[in-house]
């Protein structure tokens, strides 16, 4: 029984080595709205109607409902529409902040496509909220459902890192 | 006697010197200003064309000329009147222009009041402005400085714009290169509708 039970507690365990940080990926998202206006805020912005492209800059800050999108700089592609400039891509770099009330995420650059409804976040990405801290180097955010996935690098050195935290204040 | 006639001598002497001087003078003065008049002809490359003509001022004038990267304008308004004493400077009222090759791209500017100065080549548009750009930019500022050497339109704010769906405000706004590039400046606050983004999607 004591074996059978030490064995049952092993695979647990194991179990739970290799799917805590799918487990915390299930348990964190983020709160989204794709049906609310997008928010454009910042110092400069330019548009080039030949190259079809466009930048912003100072301090830029988009909001969509509940989600926030910061970044020193971000550049975009859009189509050559007669009626409406439509956005393709939007890539943001320089202190990338996705955040909502309670869960922020952090990393060194975002690509963020309008048509997919998704960003995804490139270099030192760092996840947290109340309980939970993950780190990785791609991290996708689906913004229909808020559901983040970190993303395998070839690279084996970019593993996912995790730390699991029950409360605030038992850590202190 | 003698001393008289000495005297008029001196003085025959001296005009023989002193009336070449001032034909000279003359001379070079209507030569200095037919070339003065000659160069601002060709320097400008404008044209001003007078319709009509009131005590108060010139009524209907209009303007074309191109500016330096061959940019056509044309400046029309229903009354034009001088801006100090050397007649350089103009006030018009009720002004519009129309930067730029019709079929290709166009900047147009329109306000109640507007000043053109003659030496920086500059036309500054102030109350009830609005400016729209061929390719459906609309926008709406304070004043509005355009620049007829470069064709650079200057937009001083606060600046509302407006493109189909997509609004923004802003500080200031400039159009450089035959509206080919805009360039949004202190502070902008730009609103994508949800419609617009589920089109994108679609799409």
């Amino acid at each position: 029984m004591i074996l059978l039970i030490r064995n049952y507690l092993i695979f647990i365990s194991i179990f739970l080595y290799f799917n805590c940080h799918l487990l915390a990926n299930e348990l964190m998202s983020f709160d989204t709205n794709i049906n609310a206006p997008l928010k454009v805020n910042a110092e400069k912005m330019f548009i080039d109607k030949m190259a079809l492209e466009g930048g912003l800059s100072g301090s830029v800050s988009i909001n969509q409902g509940p989600l926030n999108f910061k970044a020193d700089q971000m550049e975009f592609t859009f189509t050559n529409n007669t009626s409406m400039p439509i956005i393709k891509n939007l890539y943001a770099s320089s202190g990338v902040v996705i955040s909502n009330q309670d869960m922020t995420a952090t990393g060194n650059n975002a690509s963020y496509s309008v048509s997919n409804n998704e960003i995804i976040l490139l270099g030192n990405v760092t996840v947290k909220n109340n309980f939970t801290t993950l780190k990785g180097n791609k991290l996708l955010i689906d913004l229909e459902t808020g559901a983040i996935n970190f993303i395998a690098d070839d690279n084996q050195n970019n593993r996912v890192k995790g730390v699991l935290r029950q409360s605030e204040t038992k850590d202190e | 006697m003698i001393n008289k006639d000495i005297i008029q001598n001196i003085r025959i002497k001296r005009l023989r010197f002193i009336l070449p001087l001032i034909a000279l003078v003359i001379i070079f003065l209507i030569i200095f200003q037919s070339i003065n008049i000659a160069t601002t002809k060709n320097d400008k490359n404008l044209n001003i064309i007078l319709s009509e003509q009131s005590n108060e001022g010139v009524l209907k004038p209009s303007m074309i000329g191109e500016t330096s990267s061959g940019q056509p304008f044309i400046l029309n308004a229903l009354r034009a009147s001088p801006l100090g004493p050397d007649l350089k400077d103009i006030e018009l009222e009720n002004v519009s222009i129309i930067l730029g090759n019709e079929g290709v791209q166009t900047i147009s500017v329109n306000s109640r009041n507007a000043k053109y100065f003659a030496k920086n080549n500059i036309a500054i548009f102030f109350d009830d402005i609005v400016s729209k750009t061929s390719d459906g930019y609309d926008f709406i500022a304070q004043v509005v400085n355009v620049n007829l050497e470069t064709g650079f339109t200057f937009l001083n704010g606060p600046v509302q714009g407006k493109k189909g769906e997509i609004e923004f405000d802003a500080g200031h706004v400039e159009i450089h290169e035959r509206g080919n590039k805009i360039f949004i400046s202190s502070g902008i606050k730009l609103i994508v509708p949800a419609s617009l983004i589920q089109k994108i999607g679609e799409e």
